[in-house]
């Protein structure tokens, strides 16, 4: 049975508002703000609260080095 | 245990060429390992790799390793059946003896692509990452399994990923790529013991390992952070690790050798370490 649409669509808007913010040039505490304000975390709370400040501030240059928004074929990344 | 077979990751850049040309002439490598999606258009594969592919192809000892597939991106069908047709395609074209992608998600509808991010273990999580697990073993027709990640937002990423892979790759009986970097960034970064964090993994599905080299990076925080980057020598570490590992998994088939494309300017150091893990693998079995 395929999980239902309310909760593909939650991560979805997670996974979504996440690489936005990381792709932006935000100082950690005002990214850490929205990580907190952003309803589309709301449902992940727990897991977003867990997150390290140090990681996240390497999730954000992993985003801006490795991320691209047109498709042109895949590409070798760190893993 | 049969000896592990011992490979090398194909980069399409010159650097590669030069520093691997005398492993391939002298038939020291055993296998190849592909990422295939790196090389559909409008990527263009130089006629030296398409030779080295079709080689290993038809030898029975080529491996596919996607990048871009994203089992993990939730709400990106659309994305995810492009990709399946082009793989439906590569299948037909190129004899694969197993394939194998990433844990995580790396793409959204805004971005193609970004380099792999975990996410939380969730009933509906793992119902997603196993139905595109199915979609691609249907398609590929042979062993299909799934990369440990480096990267970790928190402890509890690191903890669970053991058993998401492990209920993942369940239902299509699917085999894990133990990357032992990225194990190690892990035991690095959340100060663990690397052997502990192993127990942690399915070892019996354990099919392929990778190795490779990394670099720290530091930000506010006075902790630096490893990472998975590629574009380094083999910790020594790692090499003194492999036994243990090899004899936690017996089911091994080959260890392969990855280093970025571009970064291979000290072609002797890259080769001493392809050397290098030959003997510990040999030693090994």
């Amino acid at each position: 049975m395929p999980p239902p649409e309310s909760a593909i669509g939650q991560i979805g808007e997670f996974q979504e508002t996440l690489l936005e913010l990381l792709a932006q040039d935000l100082s950690l505490d005002t990214l850490q703000n929205r990580l907190h304000e952003e309803p589309a975390f709301a449902p992940f709370r727990d897991y977003v609260q867990g997150f390290e400040p140090r990681m996240l501030e390497v999730a954000a240059l992993l985003v801006k080095k490795w991320g691209k928004r047109s498709a042109q074929g895949g590409k070798m990344t760190e893993g | 245990m049969t000896r592990p077979l011992v490979g090398l990751s194909l980069m399409l850049e010159d650097d590669f060429l030069r520093a691997t040309y005398p492993l391939f002439e002298s038939g020291a490598v055993d296998v190849l390992e592909w990422s295939f999606d790196t090389g559909w258009p409008p990527a263009d594969v130089p006629k030296w790799a398409e030779e080295l592919l079709h080689f290993y192809s038809e030898s029975g000892r080529l491996f596919g390793h996607g990048v871009s597939y994203s089992i993990l991106s939730a709400g990106t069908e659309d994305l995810q059946q492009t990709w399946l047709q082009l793989f439906s395609t590569e299948i037909d074209r190129r004899r694969y003896h197993h394939i194998s992608e990433h844990f995580g998600f790396s793409s959204r509808r805004n971005f193609h692509q970004s380099a792999p991010l975990p996410v939380p273990l969730t009933s509906a999580t793992l119902q997603l990452g196993q139905e595109r697990l199915q979609c691609l073993a249907q398609i590929a027709k042979v062993p299909v399994g799934l990369e440990n990640l480096a990267f970790a937002f928190s402890l509890r990423d690191v903890l669970d990923q053991g058993r998401f892979l492990d209920e993942l790759l369940a239902p299509i009986d699917g085999f894990v790529v133990l990357d032992l970097h990225n194990l190690y960034c892990q035991a690095m970064n959340f100060e663990r013991l690397f052997e502990d964090l192993l127990t942690g993994y399915p070892l019996p599905r354990v099919r392929e390992l990778h190795i490779a080299g990394g670099s720290w990076s530091q930000g506010i925080d006075p902790r630096p952070v490893r990472r998975d980057t590629h574009d380094g020598p083999v910790p020594d570490e790692l090499f003194s690790l492999l036994p243990v590992v090899l004899r936690e998994c017996p089911k091994v088939e080959c260890v392969i050798l990855e280093r970025m494309g571009g970064t291979l300017s000290e072609s002797e150091s890259f080769r001493r370490d392809f050397f290098r893990l030959k003997e510990v693998v040999d030693a090994a079995a």
